[in-house]
């Protein structure tokens, strides 16, 4: 199974040290700034893990980036990548935006499958209503935008690098088989762990029919399910 | 008495992670709801109303986090404020449940935001119960129901 794809684009106006410190605080990955490509990056939350694989690219005219994406020399990129992080930090946001946007309406297929965060780099932040507002019309692209340095809230909302890593946790990755029910379909028992399978299970039942608590017996059912799936998982 | 015509849950991001209806509407007016009180939902400012009219009905939402639970509730005999109060107890009970709930947990874990939710809100949209113990006895004996199937079926 192939990795999802992710694609970075960040301007050449950004410092390295900056390149490294985002790629870094989002993909928790030590990044080196000579490779246009990271593999095997992995991705954990809570509920599954996948690994992705990054696609670094960096712009200097946006304009001028998004004719040779557009190109059908990118269809096969355009096609396979799950997801696209956009950075910019000019002074007024507006024309990048527009830009982005009418790249995904217009040229980007099934954009409602990918995710689409732009992520604006600039210390003078948009005001949280325009955010409101930017974001709302955006919302059709699946395309979000992103404060880099806002501050959180006090109504618990996720900002700046948080809000990215909530957007690409709660991504449908299509096809992930390492969710959940890790290595599925791989499931090999040699005879011996059999053996001491059908055994420890039979213990557990002649265990299980000795308690009188039914609280002590909920636990002891939860750690032998947990120990049972350990040994064949 | 409060009864709420329908229940949703949506991300920031306009998807739709939990329905529930508590009145017969029909499959399409049933869309209508979900694209227009989304989109005016979503559209809102922070700082704007958490109460507004849409149609026949009323749109109470609260926004946790990156989620928004929306009711619709009717113009004249339910209260908001009782409605806005529910939303609270149906969160607070869900992150008493997972621990700190988010998105992700939702998504995962449907069934049982579906159990809470049932726990709490009757069929015709009429709260059954308030107190959050409560609910969370009832959906984790439900989970030991589930376990000891899951090892009876192991057993057997």
């Amino acid at each position: 199974m192939d990795n999802h794809k992710v694609l970075i684009l960040l301007p050449e106006s950004l410092e390295i040290q900056e390149h490294i410190a985002f790629i870094s605080t989002i993909f928790q990955k030590q990044y080196d700034e000579t490779e246009s490509i990271a593999r095997d990056v992995q991705w954990k939350t809570k509920y599954y893990e996948t690994t992705l694989d990054l696609y670094i690219d960096t712009y200097d005219v946006l304009q001028e980036w998004v004719n040779d994406f557009v190109s059908d020399e990118c269809k096969e990129l355009r096609d396979v990548i799950s997801g696209i992080i956009f950075v910019f930090k000019d002074e007024d946001h507006k024309p990048p935006v527009e830009c982005l946007k009418n790249l995904i309406d217009e040229r980007i297929e099934d954009f409602t499958a990918k995710f689409f965060i732009g992520c604006y780099f600039n210390e003078n932040v948009i005001e949280e209503d325009e955010l409101y507002e930017l974001n709302s019309d955006l919302l059709v692209q699946n395309f979000e935008i992103v404060n880099w340095f806002d501050k959180p809230d006090p109504s618990m909302d996720k900002v700046g690098s948080e809000r990215i890593k909530e957007i690409i946790d709660v991504h449908p990755w299509l096809s992930h088989p390492e969710t959940l029910k890790k290595n599925q379909g791989q499931i090999n028992i040699s005879p011996i762990d059999l053996d001491s399978f059908m055994t420890k299970l039979e213990q557990a039942k002649e265990r299980y029919q000795t308690f009188d608590d039914s609280k002590e017996a909920e636990l002891f059912i939860e750690k032998i399910i947990d120990e049972l799936s350990d040994m064949i998982v | 008495m409060s009864q709420i015509k329908y229940m949703l849950l949506t991300s920031r991001q306009g998807k739709t992670r939990l329905i529930r209806w508590y009145q017969p509407f029909d499959i399409k007016y049933k869309h209508k709801i979900l694209r227009e009180v989304t989109t005016n939902v979503l559209s809102r400012k922070s700082k704007m109303c958490n109460i507004l009219e849409y149609q026949d009905h009323k749109v109470v939402y609260k926004k946790y986090a990156s989620l928004y639970f929306i009711a619709g509730i009717d113009l004249d005999s339910d209260n908001e404020l009782l409605t806005l109060e529910i939303i609270h107890r149906f969160v607070e009970t869900m992150d008493r449940y997972f621990g700190n709930v988010c998105e992700l947990d939702i998504i995962f874990n449907f069934s049982k935001a579906y159990s809470i939710l049932d726990e709490m809100i009757m069929c015709d949209g009429s709260i059954i119960e308030t107190s959050k113990d409560e609910v969370i006895h009832v959906v984790e004996a439900m989970d030991a129901i589930e376990s000891n199937d899951d090892l009876d079926r192991v057993l057997s």
